[in-house]
């Protein structure tokens, strides 16, 4: 009799103490096993069919330049996916990738028809509209938003398509720096990639697929390019810059491949 | 007999909680906070996006303002956020290295605080990758205002001018670290400056921005191989800084302050630091994560000729700033002019950034 008083006490006592006490915070929500997408494209930086690793001086080309690479990111939009009836499925998929940061995937959430899929197309930058509109409109995590990406032109230009950058070996020098920015309507690039592996997709079937970036292949084929002779650097903004960029704007269509 | 008394405890209990809960329900003590308006967002300026759990209020922000220039917030409660955070000075130190309350001597400039809602990293090193996170950090800073937080929020509750404030703007009684943060967050992300007069020549609006500043604009946006100094690779965007990590040559080798290095522990960070805004950056000075430059001039000698090219990890988007800038003295003085037409004067005068104590 007596223990039950004194719980019933100790009970009315917790509960006067937790009815005054409202500041607790509701638990924190455990994140969501993360939703698998319809389709996952992963971009993987590759030099001579191997991994590229980042901060590495040991990357010699063709044109015989030996780089270290520290940056390639892109912008892509106009996502389609190819049938294997040729049939294609335009997408409404932004994306930017980072791939020295692993932000490296593109991950396709939207109803897809149902079929057997072969090829992916996309474009690397993106259509004028779009790139000359308010670039300061997209929420904070969005692809396009400026501070995510840090590849929009400030002063009345548009966005900077594709980058590649580093250091390459000059005259014992480790820190000469090349870089490539590629950018304005003219060095828009359309990619076609198709593969043999084909895939199934809609009816909630998913799949994931890897898109390899070849590095090697992009100061190589089909036109092999010297960082020495034909010049380390190159913003598409001028004249000279455009001789340098017209080159590497032919090797991206080989640059892509669609595992 | 027992249970007589029984009774009695019971009643007093009972209205011991029921008064416990409500002693504060005063006539002071309201919860019917005010939504705080933006001011109006112009096209090319950045949305608007506090946090969905912590929206603005005017009584959180007012009551922020208050922990922004209160000394209870330090050990011995000498110093307050504003005595490194200067309004006249867009909320940024004057002083080279800023002193703590034991007398000891930070290693690193004091940073200018404006449109903070829009950075994804806080610190010269990105050490706190929210505002909340950041603010807990100057309080416990041994070489700053050398407290701890248990400590703060014990005097924080002791006051019943902060238990009243903090019952209006989060209807709480007790004052929690998060509940300051809030507080603290939704004060800082009001530090809007987007009126300078570079501002009004982008929008179109009447300005005094001049033939120099113009002149200087072109510089700065354009790459050295076609005469320009290529600032805007880093500088470029509506905030005049892009908020990374990176390395922009200031030193031979990095022993002193490895920067980024110091928050991911990478070899290959040594030397990053905060790519931050150079908006009102003439009223900033000293210039660098260290303070090393006293004037715009100095820094814009150092891009011209000072650069260390073979620092480890400079950025390749220095490109060919290394190789040296041919800047002519009119060119230096036009780039500097642009630079003081990033100055908001209605920002560093708006009273409701100002001490409320006053
Ligand atoms: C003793 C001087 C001092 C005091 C007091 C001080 N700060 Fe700072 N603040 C600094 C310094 C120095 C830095 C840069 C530190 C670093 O990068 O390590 C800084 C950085 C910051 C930043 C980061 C800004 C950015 O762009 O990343 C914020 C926000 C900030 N302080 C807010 C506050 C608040 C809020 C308080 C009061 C709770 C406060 N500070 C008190 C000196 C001070
Ligand atoms: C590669 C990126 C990059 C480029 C290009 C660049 N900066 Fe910077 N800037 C930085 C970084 C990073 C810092 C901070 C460095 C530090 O404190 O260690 C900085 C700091 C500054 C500061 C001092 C800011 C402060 O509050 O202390 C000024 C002023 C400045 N830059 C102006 C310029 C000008 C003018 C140009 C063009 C001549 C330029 N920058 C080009 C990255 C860059």
């Amino acid at each position: 009799m007596k223990l039950i008083r004194i719980s019933f006490f100790i009970t009315l006592i917790a509960f006067i103490i937790s009815g005054c006490d409202k500041e607790k915070e509701p638990k924190k929500n455990e994140p969501l096993p993360e939703k698998t997408p319809a389709l996952r494209l992963t971009f993987n930086p590759k030099f001579n069919g191997r991994d590229l690793e980042f901060n590495k001086m040991k990357y010699i080309t063709t044109g015989g330049d030996t780089l270290n690479v520290q940056r390639v990111q892109m912008i892509l939009s106009n996502f389609e996916l190819i049938k294997t009836n040729g049939e294609t499925v335009k997408l409404d998929t932004f994306a930017y990738l980072n791939l020295a940061e692993n932000r490296n995937q593109v991950n396709i959430d939207q109803e897809i028809p149902e079929g057997e899929y072969k090829g992916i197309r996309f474009m690397v930058g993106l259509d004028s509209a779009i790139n000359h509109g308010d670039p300061m409109r997209w929420g904070k995590n969005h692809p396009l938003n400026p501070i995510v990406n840090n590849m929009h032109w400030g002063w009345q230009g548009g966005y900077i398509f594709w980058v590649c950058e580093g250091y390459f070996m000059n005259n014992g020098n480790s820190n000469e720096i090349f870089s490539f920015h590629m950018a304005t309507l003219k060095y828009l690039k359309n990619i076609e990639i198709q593969t043999s592996n084909t895939f199934s997709l809609g009816n909630n079937k998913k799949a994931a697929r890897d898109i390899d970036v070849n590095i090697d292949k992009y100061f190589s084929i089909p036109a092999t390019y010297s960082l020495k002779l034909n010049g380390a650097v190159s913003h598409s903004s001028s004249p000279d810059e455009d001789l340098r960029m017209d080159v590497l704007y032919g090797n991206m269509d080989n640059t892509f491949e669609l595992k | 007999m027992v249970g007589k008394s029984n009774t009695i405890g019971f009643i007093v209990l009972l209205f011991i909680s029921i008064y416990g809960c409500q002693r504060d329900n005063s006539a002071d003590y309201v919860f019917a906070p005010t939504p705080y308006q933006f001011p109006e967002r112009k096209n090319g300026y950045p949305i608007y996006e506090p946090n969905t759990d912590n929206p603005l209020t005017e009584e959180g922000i007012a009551l922020g303002r208050y922990l922004f220039y209160d000394p209870i917030l330090s050990g011995d409660s000498t110093q307050r956020c504003a005595d490194c955070h200067k309004q006249e000075n867009a909320f940024a130190d004057p002083k080279r290295f800023s002193i703590g309350i034991s007398g000891a001597q930070g290693r690193r400039n004091g940073m200018a605080l404006f449109n903070l809602m829009w950075h994804p990293e806080f610190f010269w090193d990105g050490r706190a990758s929210t505002l909340r996170e950041q603010v807990v950090v100057p309080i416990e800073d041994p070489k700053e205002m050398n407290s701890s937080m248990s400590e703060v929020l014990k005097k924080l509750n002791r006051s019943t001018f902060y238990r009243r404030l903090f019952y209006n703007a989060f209807g709480k009684h007790i004052i929690t670290q998060d509940l300051y943060a809030k507080a603290m967050e939704q004060f800082l992300f009001t530090l809007i400056s987007f009126n300078s007069e570079y501002d009004k020549f982008f929008r179109g609006e009447p300005t005094s921005f001049s033939e120099a500043a113009f002149r200087g604009l072109t510089l700065f946006n354009k790459e050295p191989q076609l005469g320009g100094a290529d600032c805007f690779h880093c500088h470029g965007n509506i905030h005049l800084g892009s908020f990374k990590m990176v390395n922009n040559g200031l030193d031979e080798t990095h022993n002193s302050d490895l920067g980024y290095a110091e928050t991911t522990g990478k070899d290959y960070d040594q030397g990053k630091f905060k790519v931050v805004s150079l908006r009102n950056i003439a009223l900033t000075a000293p210039y660098m994560h260290d303070g090393r430059f006293a004037t715009l001039e100095e820094v814009i000698d150092f891009y011209a000729q000072g650069v260390h090219a073979n620092s480890p990890n400079i950025d390749p988007q220095m490109d060919q700033i290394p190789k040296g800038l041919n800047l002519t003295t009119q060119q230096k003085s036009d780039l500097i002019e642009f630079l003081k037409s990033f100055t908001d004067s209605e920002f560093v005068n708006n009273p409701n950034f100002s001490n409320p104590f006053d």
